[in-house]
Order: structure tokens, then sequence, then C-alpha cells
């Protein structure tokens, strides 16, 4: 054969039996697993619907009744004519909705709810026309027919399935010339969704953080938010009044957090690809609830994915510090580049060259807030521990001086006194200005105290004062406690590390010191943590007690 | 295709219940609590839209919830809607629907329109048991959250077809209405057994007994539970393909709900059987022979 021949090719051909059923079940099944994902994508056809009607003069509108085990979607949309309904509603895959000027266009949204509901019933009014129809798809009997069918290792062709369970009303049904609505009645959901559906709080703020909705009034900062949205691209920012049992449906922001602060993705040309908004917590904390962290990923004001989406594409970077940080942030990046487009169940961006792109640039820009909120982070921990370490200096100063220092607190109140004085270094310069001097002034307290306390005794003199005695006794060194401490442990760790010590001098077992060790790990579990005082409290009483009990077999 | 459940008459009679309707809103000044049978079109609500605050709408086939809930959004009342679906004489009894939707929580009503297109005594006589569970509840939640309302409307409609459920037991209830005539005076007695023979007669459109058995039970129902009541209406009909049909219009008042003594009623014997049933034109449709209270 020659090498031309060789290397011919030709189209494979399809036909409609050649394309299954099964397909039903990945597109029903496979692409939306939680049920106000599922409502997102009927809420995206009506708002298409609506943004897309330039003639009306009412304000768009989305209507959800959540009446179980039915959910009832309106939109006063102009509606679809009975010929307009079966083009739609019959075709799989294709749309007509060109990318960009919508924000479907796969044309698979509207069988989503075959997962969730028994029926799935589209009912239109076209506006100007006197009658309503009806398409239904009878999901509950076609998915279990499709099963018993794959059981006997047998399928229908795709159409052939759709068009056995599917309906269409014969006659138009009568309906009032004004009337315009396209409603989607998810009938008899699955108890499986309602499980979240029935958590009706966390539910409707799932589906306010998806859907093309106004900020919450309450939200401290909505005004501005939606001044900057409205400003920079208003092509890309159409919220619609969306009601839910008759109450209003928003972006479920919460405040305590600072003023929002504009970002913006420029591809290599100075071209935008997305622009949004962050705020920040206002003080050194994560976002309280965890819906709401994080920077959400928008097309026309309609959530793609979760809001897990940024940090599962790297936007976050990789460290996983950087990835903690962004837990300070809430906020939303719309993406206004029409060459990034969206996987077919919206769930996530189609890998391409410009998305690689999108990737790289949102990660160099969104790097400024981690480290922001890194920066934020030091000044806040410094700003609240600074004040603790100076005190802890200027008691131990008051103690020596007024000899209220017992003898066998003098290895921990060393071991105290470099770690207050090495935190103050180490975090002096995220310091306000107004302590800085007070710090300044607590570290060489705490050189002084210290070179008090590790003066050498004299060779020919016998005697050793009785502070350094005791602090030998317990063969605490100085360059340890130091050494321990650019290891930038806690207080309260090292406080533990010494009571585990000597509890080896006690002559514990390797037994007994697991034990020992469980037992402080116990006790900072019910202290609320390592670094809290009640824990160093509980330490500082166990190390008494132990000296006592070292004491009594020397 | 038209709406069913929308002859002229029956759109005449919904025009004439708009004015109670009207009456009990400007009476206790607020929208009403409707609990009813508006099927998918919804002709009564849609008349007495104005005056309606939430929609109780028992709807016995569940493919009609779409059309009943696209209904209430044209008429904007989408979230003033709660379907409950299943039969409304065992909703009534059970005091929940196929869903597990509870009912009780809803009551008191305010206006009660059971709007049956079939008949009214069947085998079991559920839809009986029905309305007596709809004063018991009424009662209940009155008595039990002390809350005070003047009267609640109740219409009734069923078909008055020979075919529509047990004819046989509207003239039993007749004799049964009478039987304690011989402790009335004598002018009296005699009147009433005239007047008891003449509805048991052929002479008797089915229509007059039926009247005499809805009066009769709605009274009794009524007084066992604290309630009195005053009839205000009985007006026979032709429902859709000319079925004969008989709808009847009452104010059910307050009197001592809770108390263990029937409430007294103002209602006697002779004035259930003495009411006429009137067409749509208020004209009495039996015959000139019927005896009447004031003919004797």
């Amino acid at each position: 054969m020659p090498l031309e021949d060789f290397l011919e090719e030709e189209n494979l051909k399809f036909a409609d039996e050649d394309i299954g059923e099964f397909l039903i079940s990945v597109i029903t099944g496979g692409l939306y697993i939680e049920p106000h994902l599922i409502l997102r994508e009927y809420i995206q056809n009506s708002h298409d619907a609506i943004t897309a009607w330039q003639d009306s003069t009412e304000v768009g509108r989305i209507d959800i009744k959540i009446d179980p085990p039915n959910i009832h979607i309106f939109d006063n949309g102009p509606g679809m004519s009975r010929d307009e309904l079966v083009a739609s509603m019959s075709k799989v895959g294709i749309s007509s909705k060109p990318f960009g000027a919508t924000s479907g266009f796969m044309g698979i949204g509207k069988l989503a709810g075959l997962s969730m509901a028994e029926r799935v019933q589209i009912d239109s009014s076209k506006y100007g026309t006197p009658e309503k129809n009806r398409v239904a798809f009878n999901a509950g009997e076609m998915l279990q027919a499709i099963d018993e069918r794959r059981l006997q290792g047998e399928s229908n062709p795709i159409t052939v399935t759709l068009k056995e369970h599917s309906r269409l009303n014969v006659h138009p049904m009568e309906e009032s010339v004004e009337a315009h609505y396209t409603a989607v009645h998810l009938l008899n959901i699955n108890d499986d969704y309602w499980k979240a559906i029935n958590d009706r709080e966390i539910f409707l703020k799932k589906l306010g953080l998806v859907a093309p909705v106004k900020q919450d009034p309450a939200f401290t900062y909505a005004p501005v938010i939606e001044e900057l949205l409205e400003r920079i691209a208003p092509e890309q920012y159409y919220p619609l009044e969306i009601f839910v049992n008759g109450r209003s449906l928003y972006r479920p922001w919460g405040n305590g957090v600072l003023r929002p602060r504009e970002i913006e993705i420029l591809d290599g040309s100075g071209n935008q690809m997305a622009y949004g908004w962050v705020c920040q917590h206002e003080r050194s904390e994560q976002i309280s609830d965890p819906l709401l962290r994080g920077i959400g990923l928008f097309q026309r004001g309609i959530a793609i994915g979760e809001r897990s989406l940024a940090e599962e594409l790297g936007l976050y970077g990789s460290s996983p510090s950087s990835l903690i940080y962004f837990r300070w942030y809430m906020g939303e990046l719309y993406i206004t580049d029409p060459k990034i487009l969206l996987t077919a169940n919206r769930m996530s961006l189609r890998r391409n060259e410009r998305v690689i792109e999108f990737i790289q640039r949102a990660e160099q820009e969104l790097r400024k807030l981690s480290n922001a909120a890194a920066k934020f982070s030091q000044q806040d921990n410094a700003s609240k521990k600074a004040p603790l370490d100076i005190q802890t200096i200027q008691e131990v100063a008051q103690k020596v001086t007024t000899g209220g220092l017992s003898q066998e607190m003098v290895p921990s109140t060393i071991r105290r006194l470099v770690s207050a004085r090495d935190d103050l270094k180490k975090r002096y310069r995220y310091l306000p200005e107004e302590v800085k001097k007070d710090a300044t002034q607590a570290v060489q307290k705490g050189d002084e105290l210290l070179k008090q306390f590790i003066t050498p005794p004299a060779p020919e003199k016998p005697s050793l004062s009785p502070l350094v005695k005791q602090a030998n006794l317990f063969t605490v060194d100085i360059s340890d406690v130091e050494r321990e401490n650019k290891e930038d442990i806690t207080v309260s760790e090292e406080e533990a590390r010494k009571v585990l010590s000597i509890s080896e001098k006690l002559g514990f077992s390797p037994r007994e010191q697991h034990i020992f060790r469980l037992i402080i790990d116990a006790i900072a579990e019910v202290s609320g943590g390592r670094d809290t005082e009640k824990f160093a409290r509980y330490l500082q009483r166990i190390e008494e007690v132990l000296i006592t009990e070292f004491r009594k077999i020397q | 295709m038209a709406s069913p459940f929308s002859s002229f008459e029956k759109s005449l009679i919904r025009e004439s219940c708009l004015q109670e309707v009207a009456a009990l809103r400007s009476r206790v000044n607020r929208p009403l609590t409707y609990l009813g049978l508006p099927s998918p079109w919804m002709g009564d609500i849609t008349a007495w839209r104005p005056h309606l605050g939430r929609v109780l709408a028992v709807e016995m086939e569940e493919r009609f919830i779409p059309d009943l809930v696209d209904r209430a959004y044209t008429l904007n009342l989408l979230y003033q809607l709660f379907y409950y679906v299943g039969d409304i004489d065992q909703i009534l009894q059970n005091g929940f629907d196929k869903y597990g939707h509870t009912l009780q929580d809803q009551f008191p009503i305010d206006l009660v329109n059971l709007d049956y297109c079939s008949g009214l005594i069947y085998e079991g006589f559920e839809r009986i048991s029905a309305l007596e569970s709809l004063f018991r509840r009424q009662a209940m939640s009155l008595s039990n959250r002390n809350l005070k309302v003047p009267y609640f409307l109740l219409f009734i409609t069923h078909s008055c077809h020979p075919k529509a459920g047990k004819q046989r037991i509207s003239k039993e209830y007749i004799k049964y209405l009478v039987k304690d005539i011989d402790f009335y005076q004598d002018n009296l007695r005699e009147t009433i057994e005239n007047m008891a023979n003449w509805y048991i007669s052929d002479n008797c459109p089915l229509e007059y007994r039926h009247k005499a058995f809805v009066f009769g039970k709605v009274l009794q129902f009524a007084q066992n539970t604290g309630f009195q009541v005053s009839i205000e209406n009985a007006i026979a009909y032709k429902g859709d393909n000319t079925t004969p049909m008989i709808h009847y219009e009452f104010e059910i008042y307050p009197h001592s709900l809770g108390y263990p003594i029937p409430a007294d009623s103002r209602i006697k014997i002779q004035d259930i059987l003495d009411w006429p049933v009137v067409d749509v034109s208020g004209s009495d449709i039996a015959s000139s022979d019927r005896p009447r209270l004031s003919t004797i």
C-alpha cells in the first residue's frame, strides 16, 4: 500500500443509535451533586432569558417556592412559545446561546434536575400569547428503566429513551395574554437532596453565593461593592431580584471585615482578564464562616464551581501558609475574558493556554494578598504578645528587686525571661511605634536580669550564690534555653519540655513517661492549647510538685 | 382549552359570594385565610383575590400541582399559596396531607369553600365526617388560641345529579328530622308533617332534599362544637355539562366554644324545611304548591 493511502483519514460515522442512553445517567448523576448547584443551572437559564429581553419594563425577578417534596422556580422573562419551548427542550448539548452574551451555553443545564426529582416539568407562557405549554421529563421512571436495561446488558439510543420518557401537552392551555413566565417544577425531589435543602439557612447561603444576586444590604460594604462592580464592568454584572419563599436572596456576606480592595487580573498586554474585590478580616483571623472564606470565581454574576475552585486551580499559590492566609479573605473575582471557557457543568475552567495564563497572572496578583495577610498577622500578633512579654520581664524584675522569687522557681523564671526577651526582639519590627520604646526598655532589663542570674562563680570561692546554685541544680543552661528559643517554640511548649525532663530525672519508666506525656497533652487540650495562660499555669503547678518530689529523693 | 368549573351560572354565584367575602374582610380588617378546592383554574380565588391572604388549596391530583402553582404565580399569590395533596375529606379528618403537611397549624380559617364537583353522600360518609372535623378544628384552634373572630364563611357546593351519591339517605334524613314532631303544637305539627310529606314525595326536587340534609348536618355539627349558624343562601344552578348543582352559603358564629353544652341555635326544623332553594336569578325552584310556613 502506498504511504499516502496508508496515512489517508476519513471521518468516523456516528448514527443516532450509536449514542446510548447511559449518557443520560452521566449528565444527570455525574455533573451536579448538590441541590444549590442544580438550582443554579435553572437560575442561569432564567437569568439569560430575563437579561436578553430588552423590551421588558419590569424588574427581572426569579421566584423560588420550596414546598417539600417540590421546588418551583419562576422567572418573569418573556416566556417561550410552544415552538420555542419544544425547540429548547428537545435539544441536549446544543445551545443557540452565544458564549459571552449569556451565562449558559452548553444546553444541558435544563437536565440538571433529572437526578434530583422524579419529574421535571417546564411550563412557559410567552408574553402576548393567550396560552401556556408544558414539557415534562419523567426522570424517575427514565433512570429506573435505564438501570433495568443496564442490568440485562441492554441499552437504547439516547434519543429513544428521551422520547419515551418526555411529555408535551397536546393542546395549548389557556393563559392570560399578558402572562409571561417560565416555570420549572422539580417534583418529588429525592430524600437525599432534601437533607441538604432542609438545612435551610445553609442551603440559602450556598444558593446566595452562586446565584446572580445583589450584596446583602446588611453588609457594611455592600454599596461600595455594588458601585465597584457596576463601574468596572457593568456588562458583566446583572444581579436579579431572587426570592425564596418570599424572602430576598442576597450574597450572604458577614461584617467584621476591612474595607474592600479592588483586584484586577491583566494579561501580558494589559487586557483585563478578571476583576473583583476582597475584604480581609478586621483582625488577624480567619473569616469565621467557612462558606464565605476565600475568593469565588464568577461569570456574569453566577458562580463557577464552588468557592474552593480558586484554591483548586492554584490561584492561592502552593505554600501551606499562603493557602491559610486566604481564609482571612472573602471576595469575588469576575472573569471577563471571553477566551476563558467553562467546563460543561460550570464547575471549573477548561484548561487552555488562556486559562493557564489567567491562573499564572491571578496567582501573581493574589500573592500580594497573602503577603499582606501575613504582614497583618505578624503585626497583630506582635501587638497582642508584646505587652505580655513586657509584663513578664517587669514581673521578674519586681520579684528580683523585692526578693519574692523562690529558689525553686529560678530555672523556670530564667527560661520565661529568655523567651520573653527574644520574642520581643523577634517581633520588634512589627510593633506599633508607641510600644517600641517600652519593648526596648524591657529587652534591656531582661538582659540585665539574665546577667545577674548567670554570673559565673569565682573558682576560688567554693560557695555559689543561691540563685546560681539552684540553676545548676536543675542543670538549666542558658545556652540551651537560647538555642531552644531559636526554634521559635512557645513558652508553654518550653515549659512542657522542662517538666518532661524533670520527670525523666525522677526515674519514670518509659511507659510512665509516655503516660505522663499523654497527661500533658490532655492538659493542653482542656486548657485550650499550648500557648494559653491556663496551660502555663498548670505546668507551673506540676513543675512545683515535681521539684518537691525531686528534692525528696535528692 | 377552556377552563372547567366556570359555567356562566357558576360565575354568577362566585360574584354573589364576593359580597359576603368582602363584608367579612371589611369586618375583620385583614386579608382572609381561605381553605378550599380551587382546582388549577382557581376560579373562586380569581374572583375573590383582593380579599384573600393565605390560600390553603387542596388538590386531589398530584399532576395538577404545577398548574395550581402557575396560577398562583400569575395571580401574585405564589408565596401565599399552601397546597395540600390528597382527598380533602381525609385531610380534614386526619389533619395532614399525602406529604405529611399538617393543616391544623393553619386554622382558624376565615373562608371555607368546599366546592365538590361530585355528590355529598357516599358510602362511608367521609364527606360528612370531614365536615364535622372542620367544625372541630375551627373550634379547637379558636378556643386553644383564644382568638376572637366575628364569624367564618362556609360555602358548600355539590352535584345533585341523581347518580351522584346515595339519594336514599337524604330522603331518610327527612324522616329523622321530623321524628319528634309529636311534641309540637297541633298547627305547627301539621305544617311540618305537610312539609315532610312533600319532601319525600316525587314532587320534591332533589335539590330540596339535599338542602334539608346539608342544613341539618351543618346545624348539628355547629351546635355540637359551640357555633351558631346563619343560613345565607341555597342556590341551584347548572354546572359544567349542565350538571345540576347546589351551592350553600353559611355564616358560622362562635358562640360557646369549648363549653360542654351545645350552642342553642336560632334555626328550627321548620326553618330548615321552609328555606327556599333558588336559582341564580333568585326564584324558588320548587313549584308553587310547595308547603311553606307563611302559607299556613
